[in-house]
C-alpha cells in the first residue's frame, strides 16, 4: 500500500488544535466582531449602549461614594471608573467562561473548528466591550481635569497581557466547566465577594496600615492596578507588573496542559 | 491520496444526568439505539460504536444504512474527527468537509448575504472563491431579494436551500453527509442531487448516511450496514442493500 497511516495521539492532536486555533486569528477576530454586531442590531445607539450604561453606573456611584467616603469627586470618580471598567471585563470573562463549550455545542459537534477559537472569540468579544467602556472612563478622567502622560502608553503592554491572561484563564475554566456544571455558580459567588475585597470602590490608602497585607496578597488587585494606573496617567507598582507577568505565564502553561490532556473528552461532556 | 482508516473503533458516551436508578437493568439492549451499560458503580454510558474496523481509500463512496440509533451519525462524527474514539484508533488523511447539521452555520438574525460572509469565514473558504461565492449562491438558491432579509423570515425549505448551498461551497477531499435533505421541495431536490453529483465527483472519498435507496444507488458504490454500533455487513452497494431490505422484511 502506498499510503502512510498516521494514528495520532490525542495529546498531539490537541497540541495542533491549540496552536492552529491561536493562528486562526482572523476567525476569532471576525466572530468576536460579529457577535457584537448581532447583539446590538436594530438598536439606536448600537454598541454605544455599552458605553452609556457603564458611564451612567460610574457617574452615579462615583458621586454617591465620594460623598460617603468623603473623597474629592474629581479625584475619586476617574479612579472608580477605571477600576469598574477593568473589573467588568475580568468578571464577565470569569463568570461566563464555564459555558463557552456548552453554548458552542452545535458547532463543536458539526464543524471542524479548533476548540480554542471558541474561547478566543469569547474573550475577544468581551475585550471589544471593554474598549467601549474604556473610552467612557478615559473621557471622564479627561473631563475632570486629568492628563494622559507618557506612563499611559504602558497600556499597550498591559492590555494585551490582560487579554492573554484572561484567555488562558477562560480556557481552563471552559474545560473544567464543560465537565462539572457546578463551576459556573461557584465562580459567580467568588467573583462577587472579590469585587468588595479588591480596591475598586475604595483605595488601599483608605484602610489601616495593619490590614494592607490583605491587598498585597490579592492577585486581582495587581491585575487591575496594572491597567488602572496608566489609565490615570501613572506607572503601576513594579510588584503588580511582576504578579501579572508571572500569573500570565503560569496560566498559559496550565491552560496548555489542561487543554491538551482533556481536548479529546470535551465533545463527550457537552 | 486520501484515506480513512478505523481500527477497532469504539465510542462510549458517558451519561452524567438522568436518573440512573430508573434504568431497569444494568445492561439493557433496547430495540433501537446503542447498548446502555454501567461503566462503574455510579456511571452509565451508551456504547454508540462497538469495534468498527474499516479502511476507505480514494474512489470509495460509502452509503451508511441501518435503523435509527444504529450509530450512523456517530460514525460520521468520528470520521470527521469531531469525536475521538474512546477505544481503538483512527487515521484521517485529507481535508474533511462534514455536512452533518446544516443549521449549525446559519444565524437567524442576519441576512442571507451576511450569512454568506459569515459562513465563508467559518468554513475557511479561500479568499479567491469568496468573491464569486455570493453570485453562485444566488443562482443555486433562487432566493432573490430574500437574501437581503434576515434568515428568520425564511421558511424551513428556504433555510435549507441557503444552508445547503453554503455547506457545499467547500472544496472537500473527504465528504461526510448525514441525512440532510428532509424539507426541500422537488425543484430543490433535483438541484441538490445535481450539486451532490458534481460535488461527489470532486471528492475522493464520500460517506453518506441515508434512508433513501434511490439516492444511495445513485451516489454510492459501497455500503456499510450498521446495527447496535457494529458493522453487520460491508461491501458493494447492491449486495448490502438487498440483504438489509430482506432483513427489514420489505
Amino acid at each position: 500500500m502506498s499510503f502512510q497511516k498516521n494514528f495520532k495521539h490525542p495529546f498531539l492532536l490537541a497540541h495542533h488544535d491549540f496552536f492552529k486555533g491561536i493562528r486562526s486569528w482572523s476567525l476569532w477576530f471576525g466572530l468576536g466582531i460579529h457577535d457584537i454586531r448581532i447583539r446590538y442590531k436594530r438598536t439606536l445607539l448600537g454598541p454605544l449602549w455599552i458605553t452609556a450604561s457603564q458611564a451612567a453606573t460610574f457617574i452615579c456611584m462615583g458621586m454617591l461614594f465620594s460623598a460617603v467616603l468623603k473623597n474629592d469627586v474629581t479625584d475619586y470618580l476617574p479612579y472608580l471608573a477605571a477600576g469598574m471598567v477593568i473589573w467588568s471585563f475580568v468578571s464577565a470573562v470569569a463568570n461566563e467562561s464555564a459555558q463557552i463549550f456548552t453554548s458552542a455545542h452545535h458547532v463543536i459537534t458539526s464543524l471542524r473548528i479548533p476548540l480554542v477559537v471558541h474561547v478566543l472569540r469569547f474573550v475577544f468579544r468581551h475585550l471589544l466591550v471593554f474598549f467601549h467602556n474604556f473610552a467612557a472612563a478615559v473621557a471622564a478622567f479627561l473631563i475632570l481635569g486629568g492628563h494622559l502622560t507618557a506612563a499611559s502608553s504602558f497600556l499597550l503592554v498591559s492590555v494585551p497581557l490582560l487579554f492573554i491572561m484572561m484567555s488562558s484563564a477562560a480556557l481552563i475554566v471552559a474545560v473544567v466547566g464543560a465537565r462539572f456544571r457546578d463551576i459556573a455558580p461557584v465562580i459567580g459567588i467568588v467573583m462577587q465577594l472579590t469585587f468588595f475585597m479588591t480596591p475598586i470602590m475604595w483605595r488601599t490608602s483608605d484602610i489601616p496600615n495593619a490590614s494592607k497585607w490583605w491587598v498585597t496578597i490579592n492577585p486581582w488587585h495587581h491585575v487591575i492596578e496594572v491597567v488602572r494606573a496608566p489609565m490615570l496617567g501613572t506607572m503601576p507598582a513594579p510588584l503588580s507588573v511582576e504578579v501579572l507577568l508571572f500569573g500570565t505565564l503560569v496560566l498559559v502553561a496550565l491552560a496548555y496542559v489542561m487543554f491538551c490532556s482533556f481536548r479529546h473528552r470535551i465533545a463527550y461532556w457537552l | 491520496m486520501s484515506h480513512l482508516i478505523l481500527e477497532d473503533v469504539s465510542v462510549d458516551f458517558p451519561i452524567y444526568d438522568g436518573s440512573q436508578r430508573s434504568l431497569r437493568r444494568a445492561l439493557a439492549k433496547a430495540s433501537i439505539g446503542g447498548t446502555i451499560f454501567r461503566r462503574d458503580q455510579r456511571h452509565v454510558a451508551v456504547r454508540a460504536l462497538d469495534g468498527i474496523s474499516m479502511a476507505l481509500h480514494d474512489g470509495d463512496r460509502v452509503g451508511l444504512i441501518g435503523h435509527n440509533g444504529a450509530g450512523k451519525s456517530t460514525l460520521l462524527r468520528v470520521l470527521a474527527g469531531l469525536f475521538l474514539p474512546t477505544g481503538g484508533r483512527i487515521s484521517i488523511d485529507g481535508r474533511v468537509s462534514p455536512l452533518l447539521n446544516l443549521g449549525s452555520i446559519i444565524d437567524h438574525e442576519m441576512t442571507g448575504y451576511e450569512n454568506i460572509e459569515h459562513a465563508a469565514v467559518l468554513l475557511e473558504i479561500p479568499a479567491r472563491r469568496r468573491r464569486t461565492l455570493a453570485q453562485e449562491i444566488e443562482e443555486f438558491t433562487d432566493l432573490g431579494d430574500f437574501l437581503a432579509l434576515p434568515v428568520k423570515t425564511y421558511s424551513a425549505g428556504m433555510q435549507l436551500r441557503l444552508s445547503f448551498a453554503l455547506m457545499t461551497a467547500q472544496e472537500p477531499e473527504i465528504l461526510l453527509v448525514d441525512e440532510v435533505l428532509g424539507v426541500g421541495d422537488s425543484g430543490f431536490l433535483k438541484k441538490a442531487a445535481a450539486r451532490m453529483t458534481e460535488f461527489h465527483q470532486q471528492t475522493s472519498i464520500m460517506v453518506l448516511a441515508s434512508h433513501n435507496d434511490t439516492q444511495l444507488y445513485k451516489l454510492c458504490n459501497k455500503a456499510a450496514w450498521l446495527e447496535y454500533g457494529r458493522v453487520v455487513r460491508f461491501g458493494p452497494i447492491d449486495e448490502v442493500l438487498t440483504a438489509y431490505k430482506a432483513s427489514c422484511g420489505t
